[in-house]
């Protein structure tokens, strides 16, 4: 299962630094792309940073197939923002849309090819993972920010050996 | 409370959960067929079938239908059934093929089942594939899971590749393709790219796995020894032909993978298509689908080896351990 989830994360990053690339942040003093797994950060406590995507993963299961071996695996992309200070925050629901609409972009093509990447380089598996399109749930506002939570399901074939 | 380990039959209900299918070529000279032997086969790994049948992986909607006529000869005044006796044995069988692969397409299309060839750059485009590159000779030394090349032949493959194994045509009639008929033809070939035309239609195929500095190493064996002689090409892809008319006969095996037990077995010794290939459905995530083959097949009649009885159909149960007989 990690292979997906660490495959998924990275075709998202690549396409977002293609699709934006100066949507970045900078975490622990590295300037990186505006998205992070949010298991795979350090557990500070601090709040989470406007204008970044955060992957959440959920819940696991067999595809609704009753034979084979594809598995289920729901995963939410949650982002927020609070506009820009020149605006006095009145463009965050512009903000809001640009990164639906980066987010929209980066889940295209739905599907990769999945690759291990526990020995630090990439070794392809033979496999792919694919997705249904992006549902986008409700805006939620919290005064000064406004932002969603995306529910994509991810479908793969666990592979022999997988961790 | 019972305390007879042996009358636990409420727990033995045969449950489970999906159809695992196998199929092994029909010898189309001579009619023989591989027999598939409970007492000495039955029990074997679903993943590791015994020789020759070939795993075609799970299936779906396996549904059997027994069209045997039934008739009745009637006596006296009131019409009373005397005897019943049976015509016209027939049983058809159908599933769904999740797994695409040469064997599934063809059972599903029932026609003649094309291995696209690679082509050379400047062929004319052609639906069934137009001039292949040329093939690389065998050499000797090979076996069904590797195939020994020249090093300059080696150089054309690569991983991955999936590869024809078969002879060069020259000209003969009747069933031709080594280890499985492929095709049959009442005359010669005369169009197109003669010299590979059973290389087109053989299901001696498998996929390049690794490379020594000799030979291709092969993911699966092939249904046939590689032999001098014989030519190796690459397939970039499988057609059939709708309006075709070659009739595919193979023997099929299925398997109730025995979740609670008792397994099933289904061995139908020579099956034929009964309708053309057709695509089921299943939507599992909309709009995702599952696209899966439909087979429709008709069981011919053989006679069993121990009495001659007509079989269409061999039906053996395992049961569970402990389990009522």
């Amino acid at each position: 299962m990690q292979p997906t989830k660490d495959s998924f994360y990275v075709a998202l990053r690549d396409r977002l630094v293609a699709v934006d690339p100066n949507r970045t942040i900078t975490l622990d003093g590295a300037t990186r792309p505006a998205i992070a797994v949010l298991e795979n950060e350090p557990p500070t406590g601090a709040p989470l940073l406007c204008d970044t995507f955060y992957l959440h993963w959920g819940n696991a299961r067999p595809a609704p197939l009753a034979a084979g071996t594809l598995m289920a695996l729901d995963c939410t992309i949650s982002y927020c923002t609070k506009g820009s200070i020149p605006s006095a925050s009145l463009d965050r629901g512009r903000d809001l849309a640009s990164l639906d609409s980066d987010l929209l972009v980066m889940c295209s093509p739905p599907q990769i090819a999945k690759y291990d990447y526990s020995s630090g380089s990439p070794v392809a598996l033979g496999s792919t993972i694919f997705w249904a399109l992006p549902l986008l749930n409700a805006a939620k506002s919290t005064s000064p920010y406004v932002g969603r939570d995306v529910s994509i399901t991810l479908f793969f074939y666990p592979e022999v050996n997988q961790t | 409370m019972s305390s007879n380990p042996y009358a636990k039959r409420s727990q033995m209900t045969p449950a489970a959960r999906a159809v695992r299918a196998y199929a092994a070529p029909v010898d189309r000279v001579t009619g023989s067929f591989p027999a598939f032997d409970p007492a000495g086969q039955g029990q074997f790994d679903l993943d590791a079938p015994p020789p020759p049948f070939v795993d075609l992986g799970w299936v779906e909607n396996f549904h059997r239908t027994a069209l045997t006529k039934y008739e009745a000869l009637r006596t006296g005044p009131a019409a009373n059934i005397t005897v019943q006796y049976r015509t016209q044995p027939e049983a058809r069988l159908e599933f769904d093929l999740p797994s695409w692969g040469k064997l599934q397409l063809a059972l599903s299309g029932g026609t003649q089942q094309m291995n696209v060839l690679a082509e050379i750059p400047t062929t004319m485009p052609e639906p069934s594939g137009g001039t292949p590159l040329p093939a690389a000779p065998v050499q000797s030394g090979s076996t069904q899971t590797e195939i020994v090349l020249t090093t300059d032949q080696l150089s054309n493959f690569n991983l991955g590749d999936i590869v024809a194994v078969d002879v060069d045509y020259t000209g003969a009639i009747g069933y031709l393709g080594s280890g499985a008929p492929g095709t049959y033809l009442l005359s010669p070939v005369t169009i197109g790219s003669v010299i590979d035309f059973v290389r087109r239609i053989t299901f001696n195929i498998s996929r390049v796995s690794a490379k020594t500095s000799s030979s291709l190493l092969l993911a699966e064996p092939l249904i046939a020894v590689p032999a001098t002689g014989m030519g190796v090409q690459k397939v970039v892809a499988f057609v059939d032909r709708e309006g075709s008319s070659f009739f595919q006969e193979w023997s099929g095996l299925f398997v109730v993978a025995p979740d609670s037990g008792g397994r099933s077995c289904f061995f139908y010794p020579r099956l034929q298509p009964a309708a053309s290939g057709c695509e089921t459905r299943q939507e599992f995530a909309a709009p995702l689908f599952n696209h899966m083959l439909h087979v429709s097949l008709h069981a011919l009649p053989t006679a069993d080896s121990n009495d001659g009885e007509t079989v269409l159909c061999y039906r053996s149960y395992f049961p569970a351990p402990t389990a009522a007989v």
